[in-house]
């Protein structure tokens, strides 16, 4: 009897003879375009495995079989398939059609019986072999029949407690030359958006996708309308290639820059795959996961199964943690492993790095707080969400912890008076330290970080510190405190909004700088026609070689250039070691200028700081009474806006000292590509430095460490789809919104009425209009062109001292952060009130629809 | 105890006045920075100054142990957290909770 069947006859047989991802796909194919193929039924797994002495166990009584050993399994790879079964699947491949005339290529994978239940999905477990011809058919199935075997599925089985004896049918099925695929969830796995689908996709076959080599284009869709509500473009950089008969090991394809950011679905398509994944969920009667591809314009369903938990069930951590929320904006998304591995080897313990993102000990905590406290009030405290001022103190630990501080300050004082009036230019010299280090052989990556982070040695100049003298800049917010203290007792009559404006408008401060240093590049391109015409390009990227050869191009190009040399080494993520800075994909700067050419320009921003700043002044001196009592004011007032300036100058540089390390880490990833012994950009920052160690002296584990590469990105991606939790083993719940009412905290007080634009990313969505609401999950500079136009601007994440509310200040536009979920709640075009001074946000009537088509 | 007294109060000063001095020195290249740096210097230098005169000048020893106690302390710290954090014991952890493997 053949043991060979067609895959829509599948649908006729039971799971116990074709697995489940075939029974599934059989009777899918009756309603929908599933590409041609057959299935090698589980009987043919049972034959070949059983006449070749391995004890499979006993179906019937659930008796389980036994794991062959490594060398069984290389034994078992060797043999070849019984001929009978060998001559009827290259029949049944001689028999399938041709897709578009194009030559038969297949992909083979595994129909495990349990596969794609609900509740065991086994994705991603099995193997799967893409673009497999005749010559290699029986070898790949044989293959695929092994993976049953394979550590990552016994580990599997293990942690979802299956035992059952194994039975494998495989399906073979023709490729298609996709140009556009992915995956669409039914219902929102991660849980943030009720009553939503979520469809993910990328250019090329969506196995970049699933092995998450790629961050797709992510579409928000209401299950009932299919409306597309909220779009977020991932930075598409590679795909597998569509072209069927691409040569062995070139099929990662870096994608043309232009398709990086461009939306890899229309809403048409949406739709329809909205409506696509809809029919299978109804069919299968729970929601499903569904890859689909389309190819020449035609959509195909590729495998549909039902939502599952994560594989790998989460081992919580022990201990109790708390986010930290002064640097909470920094892990907004997961830091890659590289990135940590690298961080957690120049920062003393004072915390741990949990999937990605930095906790503090929070029973360490406890003990350094003398104040008497519950779990949920030392919490709040610690997310600088509490208002209260009553808590009882407890004053032998408050003499204790002073001492502390007092002996800390004897050992590291002298650079806390030495950046009390540091002269911002003297930072640059920092510049010379980095180049130094960076062309040092002698200094890995972690070395590098460390020297440049912790100084080169105890008598340096103080501009060799940026990440200490950062640290300390922080004493401005103890500043604040004191003068709110002084003007509420001194100048009651004083509007204490007006505190925001008094200390603004030092035109020292980098971040303002940088973007009166655009507004002067854009300035250039506006009296440049031929340059206005190439900043309307859709393909931004290619416009950094169309002005190297453009003969009016000069004057922009020398001023651009001189920005770039100045804050190329930002970017979006900088704390990020994988993620790009403007001086290696300038695009994102483009797009800004763009904005600013069609928005109209405004006075700088130092002239209209300096022009709030003298009104709050005169309002001040009308406040107060008398000359010591104005001098105390302004001296704490001038402190302020040092300080203010400092921090965020020094950021610059520590980020230089990043950006640095980059690039070093950049040069050993060519260098390990070169060689062969990591196949994808990118690769390298899913590794630790110690497996890159192995990598380099015993090649033969990379296989081991591809399957880790792999297994690491999905977790990243994944990881990067969810809010991270505040407090881990900690009684902490956040306050929750009302209904139409937003819970922030003030960072630059105001009220404002406008339009929401939700802007993920600015590399991707650097475009806002005049009176929009800024609303992001966090800023940093590469924010800042942003805030320009935006009538007011409201963060998820971040507090008083963070980046938004510095700039926000600077412009005197109102700033409200650590807007909980506010990414989730709000959508395009939604009106909203932001009434910053009372750390509210209340939504009002949406507008006229026209919102998510604004996306 | 007066000795202990004077070098209680002599401790943070000396940090004022060796910040200040160091302050000189990371200016000494650019003119208006070393105008600004000894600007900033009078008035630790006055107030360690005025210290010692009221102490008296037998308690010279006092005064200068401060200083080099907090040079010392400066210099220890400085090594000592490179040291420390080379050594993994003290490095930050990174666990995770999804594949069973630690990076640290």
């Amino acid at each position: 009897m053949s043991h060979i069947i067609g895959l829509r006859a599948a649908a006729q047989l039971s799971v116990a003879e074709v697995g489940g991802k075939a029974a599934t796909l059989g009777a899918l194919a009756a309603h929908h375009r599933v590409p041609d193929g057959f299935v090698i039924v589980t009987q043919a797994f049972c034959d070949h495995f059983q006449s070749n002495g391995v004890n499979l166990g006993d179906s019937a009584t659930g008796e389980p079989g036994e794991t062959p050993d490594p060398a069984s399994l290389s034994r078992l790879r060797a043999l070849r398939l019984d001929p009978e079964l060998a001559r009827d699947i290259r029949t049944a491949y001689a028999e399938l059609p041709t897709i578009d005339g194009r030559s038969k290529v297949c992909v083979v994978r595994s129909s495990a019986v349990g596969e794609d239940g609900a509740v065991a999905s086994f994705a991603g477990q099995h193997a799967t072999y893409y673009y497999v011809e005749s010559s290699d058919l029986e070898q790949r199935v044989v293959d695929c029949w092994l993976s049953v075997w394979s550590a990552e599925v016994r580990s599997y089985r293990r942690q979802m407690g299956i035992n059952a004896p194994v039975r494998m049918a495989v399906i073979v099925q023709l490729m298609v030359p996709a140009e556009v695929s992915g995956v669409a969830f039914t219902k929102d796995p991660t849980g943030r958006h009720r009553d939503a689908m979520v469809i993910e996709s990328c250019w090329g076959l969506g196995a970049a996708l699933v092995d998450g080599r790629v961050t797709p284009d992510s579409y928000i869709v209401r299950r009932t309308s299919h409306e597309l509500t909220t779009r977020r473009l991932g930075s598409k950089r590679f795909k597998i290639a569509e072209d069927l008969l691409d040569p062995v090991g070139a099929r990662l394809q870096p994608v043309p820059r232009h398709l990086q950011r461009i939306a890899s679905l229309n809403e048409a398509e949406v739709q329809q795959v909205a409506a696509l994944a809809a029919a299978c969920e109804s069919a299968r009667g729970a929601p499903q996961d569904v890859e689909w591809a389309y190819a020449n314009g035609t959509l195909y369903l590729l495998q549909s199964r039902p939502i599952s938990a994560s594989a790998g069930a989460s081992k919580p951590p022990s201990g109790r943690w708390i986010a930290f929320k002064p640097i909470l904006e920094n892990f907004t998304e997961a830091l890659t492993p590289l990135t940590v591995d690298t961080l957690r080897r120049v920062l003393p313990g004072f915390g741990q790095f949990i999937d990605g993102r930095y906790y503090l000990d929070f029973d360490g905590l406890r003990k350094l707080v003398p104040l008497t406290v519950s779990d949920a009030e030392l919490a709040e405290l610690a997310l600088l969400k509490s208002e209260r001022s009553d808590y009882s103190i407890k004053w032998a630990r408050l003499t204790i912890v002073v001492g502390s501080l007092l002996i800390a300050y004897l050992g590291t004082g002298l650079l806390w008076v030495r950046s009390r009036h540091l002269r911002f230019d003297t930072l640059a010299d920092f510049r010379g330290r980095c180049a130094a280090v960076l062309a040092d052989p002698q200094l890995d990556v972690v070395a590098s970080l460390r020297a440049l982070l912790l100084g080169p040695n105890a008598f340096a100049a103080a501009s060799q510190f940026p990440f200490q003298v950062n640290v300390s800049a922080a004493r401005y917010f103890f500043l604040l405190a004191a003068l709110r203290w002084y003007l509420r007792r001194f100048a009651p009559s004083f509007d204490l909004s007006q505190i925001a404006p008094l200390c603004a408008g030092t035109h020292e401060m980098l971040s303002t700088r940088l973007i009166d240093d655009l507004r002067e590049a854009a300035l250039v391109a506006e009296q440049i026609p031929a340059i206005r015409q190439l900043l309307q390009s859709d393909r931004l990227e290619e416009l950094p070689n169309q002005l190297a050869v453009h003969p009016a191009a000069g004057p922009f190009v020398a001023v651009f250039e001189s920005f770039i040399a100045n804050y190329g080494h930002r970017g979006t993520r900088e704390i990020e070691l994988a993620a790009s800075r403007w001086q290696e994909d300038p695009t994102p700067l483009f797009v800004m200028i763009r904005n600013l050419l069609r928005e109209g320009f405004t006075e700088p921003l130092s002239v209209q700081a300096k022009l709030r700043n003298t009104q709050a002044q005169s309002s001040l001196d009308a406040a107060l009474q008398g000359l010591l009592k104005r001098s105390a004011a302004r001296w704490l007032v001038r402190r302020i806006q040092y300080y203010a300036a400092l921090r965020e100058n020094t950021r610059h540089y520590t980020m230089l000292a990043f950006a640095t390390v980059r690039t070093k880490i950049l040069a050993l990833e060519q260098h390990l590509l070169a060689q062969g012994l990591l196949k994808c950009a990118e690769d390298i920052f899913y590794l630790t430095w110690d497996e890159i160690g192995e990598l380099q002296t015993a090649p033969s584990d990379g296989p081991r460490l591809q399957q880790l590469i792999r297994r690491r990105r999905l977790t990243h991606m994944r990881r990067n789809r969810s809010d991270p939790p505040l407090t881990i083993n900690v009684d902490y719940r956040p306050p929750r919104h009302a209904a139409g009412v937003l819970i922030g905290q003030c960072a630059s007080p105001g009220i404002v009425e406008g339009t929401v634009r939700l802007v993920l990313d600015p590399a991707t969505d650097g475009e806002i209009k005049a009176g929009e609401i800024l609303v992001a999950p966090y800023t940093d500079p590469a924010w800042t062109p942003l805030f320009l136009g935006a009538a007011a601007v409201v963060v998820e994440t971040g507090s008083y001292l963070s980046h938004a509310g510095t700039i926000a200040r600077e412009l005197g536009i109102p700033c409200l952060v650590d807007v909980t979920g506010v990414m989730s709640v709000l959508r395009n075009g939604q009106r909203l009130c932001v009434d910053a001074t009372q750390g509210r946000a209340f939504l009002l009537a949406e507008t006229d629809g026209q919102g998510d088509a604004a996306l | 105890m007066n000795t202990l007294m004077v070098l209680i109060l002599a401790l943070p000063l000396s940090v004022e006045v060796l910040g200040a001095l160091f302050s000189v020195r990371d200016g000494w290249g650019d003119s208006a920075s070393k105008a600004s740096a000894l600007e900033h210097l009078a008035a630790p230098l006055l107030c360690w100054g005025a210290l010692w005169w009221l102490v008296g000048i037998d308690m010279w020893r006092a005064m200068v142990a401060a200083l080099v106690a907090v040079l010392i302390l400066h210099v220890v710290t400085h090594y000592a957290v490179r040291l420390l954090i080379s050594r993994p014991r003290f490095q930050t952890h990174a666990i995770d909770t999804d594949s069973g493997d630690d990076p640290s």
